[in-house]
């Protein structure tokens, strides 16, 4: 099974959420502060106009960031698309290093003065189609893995991964809910 | 499991088209090696559709300063293009036609390459923004294994071929176009006599004189269907128009023939095709559209010499071929046509009824149009949009001119049922053809020309009309909107009632971002008329202007009077006054937004634009053809270090083939593709004249390939294989050499 090129994760917004108006403002200005590190941000896409896409989206060299509102439910995406460091060809270590950059850009987001993202409850999807999982056996390698780096991650082994079981032309996905919220890992 | 697309894919691809593709990706490593000019690779990757993308020079003005972009690789892509920046990809999609499988997979290749948007251009193509350069190859593979190209998308060559969205079911038609725009985008995709030109080439069809749909009135070719009665016989063709185009200076086309028959179409147009590329304009890319050529010669002696050109042409099987083939392209319903017994109870239907749907002229048919928000749409929508075509209709959609997607063959009783699945997609937008209904080129954001933000201002007001589109005049309902985000008219202000484009001027010692206003244009007729510019006025009072411009029109038209009409009677002076009174900016103390953008909080800069890529650079056609021939020889390395000795034999091979035909094509542009007429025409051009020979090597490097080619392939031993491919190296070096001593293909960008 090949390593995914594109991994993207999504956290969602429960009760309170913002619009895709507020994003485009924040947006420009986290290029003009260069507010993420270790990306090369570039510019900013309105796509508010589109339902259920990345309504609002800063167009990084090594990533994009949206307010996401595909599936109908509005969320915070980061979604890993190139420059991935040194020796991290292995599924664990992509997994690894776009969930750490994840979290990096939503501790930038919640210093924002928006609604919070509900930390417990992500998804996440491998946007190639070349390393769909084929068997049972390819999937549960994944939720392992994806289980192991979450529960680094977040400081808990109290996590239910399971396959997003939708439309089967979508690209592969995990929804994973964590039962701690991680806070505590984002401060650390 | 095969680990690469190329691997997946490799026998679901044409495979002309995949080997296309290795070449390439193969001039993409030289390109980065530094073994392939960066105009020459410039060219070759908009020859792909591959095309540039604002802030690809590595700057963007972030609203406070201009930051340089320091993407991590050096090289570029062309000039002033960095290679890590995002790029646009163009697709073609000749008369807009898709399946629901080829929809899907737009879908998936949006999420992966590209910002998950399908966008739906004014030409009815394809584009995705925000794309890697890496990821082209594979881009273009999976659309390949669909029959998809990209091929000649962008570059100075034939565009994408348009068609009436109707054709086959338009009740005014003369006959259904589809399977001719197919034949012409099939028989010129790659053909030599369209790879010499000086700039791009963009053809349209049309089914009938007098409706909107095909504009082949601004097309640099167009073909408007008729049929004639022939010998008791009733035989189609089309009447031939040449010369039209919008840019910065619009032109209507000129009758080339009246009638042209389907037996001539095409070699009529290869015959154009070769004047162009003959006697067009090369260095000035400004006057390089054949329009200007048919200006200065006259459309007389421009027809003159194309007739000549015609007798001149070799007779070519495809020309009747495809005739055999008609029916290919003949729909029949998936469904069986049935009445809507009553008018359905669901919300909004009837609004969506009337603007959102055409009877066919097959009985109990209709076309709906799906009204796509400035063209786009995400891939969630895609994949539900694929599931109503496949339900509903036998597999076909077809973009539209005006940024849209219609669904053909949706019997009447299942018009409530599509109108319900398409809502729940948020697809059922109303207004499709209508005021509401804008048209935009993509603008500041995303084409390296664009001045102001053409999507932003679209989206404005297509946002507040919809509002009030209940309570909107019949006559102002009917008006159509068109917006550029420069003067270079890609969305076509110059045909709509209203027409935009973006400009900028300085106010209060600052720039302000305004559009030029452009009134009185006719989309009717094949756009059969131009608008006239009336002043500029700063983008943030263009809602305002139009609801006043608008509400004086449905309030002092006559009866009847169209808007054209009206404007007229107006009087250029009454305009001005209209215009007048929204030309004033506010200081910025008081008015900060007028110095932004619709949709763009930075303060407004012009800093950004670019150098346009629309022309592609003018490299000559020897400067392409030989990178193909590059391409091959490093194609050629690769299977050697692979230990794939008699594939590298025939690559090393062909490479010699590429390069000599580079330079037999400026003798004999009839050469074809096969390999003992390219060695005899070399031979007889080249060699014998010993125009190809080396000061002091003389024949040696021409011997390369006559050796080979009388030898034939040959498993041989890995050193002998390695000295082929340093033969065909050694040859590609003499054809350089030789076309440099001929002078012939200067390299290098036009004024
Ligand atoms: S009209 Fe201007 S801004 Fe719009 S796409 Fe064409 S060149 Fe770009």
């Amino acid at each position: 099974m090949n390593s995914p090129h594109r991994i993207k994760i999504k956290f969602f917004y429960q009760d309170d959420v913002p619009s895709a108006e507020q994003f485009l403002p924040l947006f420009h200005r986290w290029i003009q502060e260069d507010r993420l590190a270790e990306h090369l941000l570039l510019d900013v896409a309105d796509y508010k106009h589109v339902p259920n896409s990345l309504a609002t989206l800063l167009v990084a060299h090594e990533a994009d960031l949206a307010f996401d509102t595909e599936g109908g439910q509005a969320g915070f995406s980061y979604i890993r698309k190139r420059a991935w460091p040194e020796g991290s060809d292995s599924l664990d270590n992509r997994l690894e290093f776009s969930l750490s950059q994840a979290l990096n850009a939503v501790e930038a987001l919640e210093l924002e003065d928006l609604p919070k993202l509900d930390l417990e409850s992500l998804e996440l999807r491998f946007l190639d189609r070349l390393a769909s999982p084929e068997t049972q056996e390819d999937i549960d390698t994944i939720i392992e893995a994806t289980q192991k780096v979450i529960s680094q991650l977040y400081g808990t082994k109290d996590i239910n991964i399971c396959q997003l079981k939708e439309d089967k032309r979508r690209a592969f996905g995990l929804s994973i809910k964590v039962k701690r919220p991680c806070e505590e890992a984002l401060a650390a | 499991m095969p680990t690469t697309w190329k691997e997946r894919l490799k026998t679901q691809m044409p495979p002309d088209w995949s080997e296309e593709i290795d070449v390439f990706e193969n001039q993409m490593i030289l390109r980065k090696q530094d073994k392939l000019d960066e105009k020459v690779f410039a060219e070759t990757r908009l020859r792909r559709g591959a095309y540039g993308q604002r802030y690809d020079n590595g700057q963007r003005h972030d609203g406070i300063r201009t930051r340089e972009l320091s993407f991590p690789t050096s090289t570029t892509k062309g000039a002033e293009t960095e290679w890590d920046a995002p790029g646009m990809q163009r697709i073609k999609f000749p008369f807009g036609g898709m399946n629901p499988e080829q929809l899907e997979l737009l879908a998936d290749l949006a999420e992966e390459y590209a910002d998950g948007i399908i966008h739906v251009t004014t030409r009815q193509a394809i584009q995705y923004h925000f794309v890697h350069i890496e990821d082209v190859p594979d881009l273009m593979r999976r659309l390949a294994s669909l029959d998809i190209t990209t091929r000649e998308a962008c570059g100075n060559s034939v565009r994408n071929v348009t068609a009436c969205p109707l054709a086959g079911v338009c009740r005014g038609e003369s006959f259904d176009t589809t399977a001719y725009a197919n034949a012409m985008f099939e028989y010129f995709l790659g053909h030599d006599d369209v790879q010499d030109f000086g700039r791009k080439f963009k053809p349209a069809f049309s089914g009938c004189e007098h409706e909107a749909c095909g504009l082949v009135k601004m097309h640099d070719i167009g073909y408007l269907a008729q049929t004639r009665l022939i010998d008791g016989q009733v035989k189609r063709g089309f009447r031939l128009y040449v010369g039209g185009g919008l840019g910065t200076i619009p032109q209507q086309a000129k009758v080339l023939a009246e009638f042209v028959s389907e037996e001539e179409f095409l070699p009529v147009t290869q015959a154009v095709c070769r004047v162009f590329a003959r006697l067009g304009e090369k260095k000035n890319r400004n006057r390089a559209r054949i329009k200007f050529l048919v200006e200065q010669l006259g459309i007389e002696e421009f027809t003159r010499l194309v007739v000549e050109e015609r007798k001149t042409i070799p007779d070519d099987p495809r020309w009747l071929e495809y005739l055999n083939e008609l029916d290919r392209f003949t729909e029949t319903p998936s469904l069986n046509a049935k009445a809507l017994a009553q008018k359905p109870d669901l919300e909004g239907f009837d609004s969506w009824f009337e603007t959102n749907t055409y009877k066919q002229k097959q009985a109990g048919y209709y076309v709906v149009t799906v009204n796509l928000p400035l063209g786009d749409l995400s891939t969630e929508q895609a994949y539900k949009l694929a599931d109503i075509a496949r339900k509903y209709t036998p597999d076909s959609l077809r973009t539209t001119v005006e940024q849209n997607i219609v669904l053909r063959w949706v019997t009447e009783a299942d018009l409530p049922n599509v109108y319900q699945e398409l809502k729940e997609a948020a697809l059922a937008k109303p207004g499709a053809g209508t005021i509401v209904d804008i048209t935009s080129c993509p603008g500041t954001d995303t084409c390296k020309l664009g001045i102001a933000a053409s999507r932003g201002l679209a989206g404005e007001l297509s946002t507040r009309l919809a509002a009030k589109n209940g309570s909107l005049n019949k006559a102002i309902k009917d008006l159509r909107i068109k917006v550029s985000g420069c003067f270079n008219s890609c969305g076509g202000h110059h045909i709509a009632d209203i027409g935009f484009f973006g400009n900028s001027r300085k106010r209060n010692n600052r720039t302000v971002p305004h559009f030029q206003v452009v009134l009185g244009g006719t989309r009717k007729d094949n756009a059969g008329s131009y608008g006239m510019a009336v002043g500029a006025i700063p983008s943030k009072n263009v809602p305002d202007f139009l609801d006043t411009i608008t509400g004086r029109y449905a309030a002092e038209r006559l009866e009847n009077e169209n808007f054209k009409d009206w404007v007229n009677r107006l009087g250029k002076l009454e305009l001005k006054k209209v215009l007048d009174a929204y030309t004033e900016v506010p200081i910025y103390e008081t008015a900060p937004q007028f110095y932004s953008d619709w949709g763009d909080v930075r303060e407004f800069s012009v800093g950004d634009i670019g150098v346009g890529e629309c022309a592609g650079e003018v490299v000559s056609l020897f400067s392409l053809s030989i990178a193909q021939a590059e391409g091959t020889a490093f194609e050629a390395l690769i299977a050697l270090d692979e230990k794939r000795l008699l594939e590298a034999d025939e690559k090393a091979y062909k490479a010699m083939l590429q390069a000599a035909r580079s330079l037999v094509l400026s003798k004999n542009l009839d050469v074809g593709e096969d390999p003992n007429t390219i060695v005899s025409e070399f031979d007889k051009h080249f060699v014998q004249t010993e125009l190809f020979f080396d000061k002091y090597a003389k024949a040696k490097f021409a011997q390369y390939l006559s050796k080979r080619h009388e030898q034939g392939s040959q498993a041989a031993s890995e050193d002998k294989t390695r000295t082929l491919i340093e033969e065909a190296h050694l040859f590609i070096e003499a054809a350089h050499a030789c076309d440099a001593r001929l002078g012939a293909s200067p390299v290098g960008v036009s004024a």
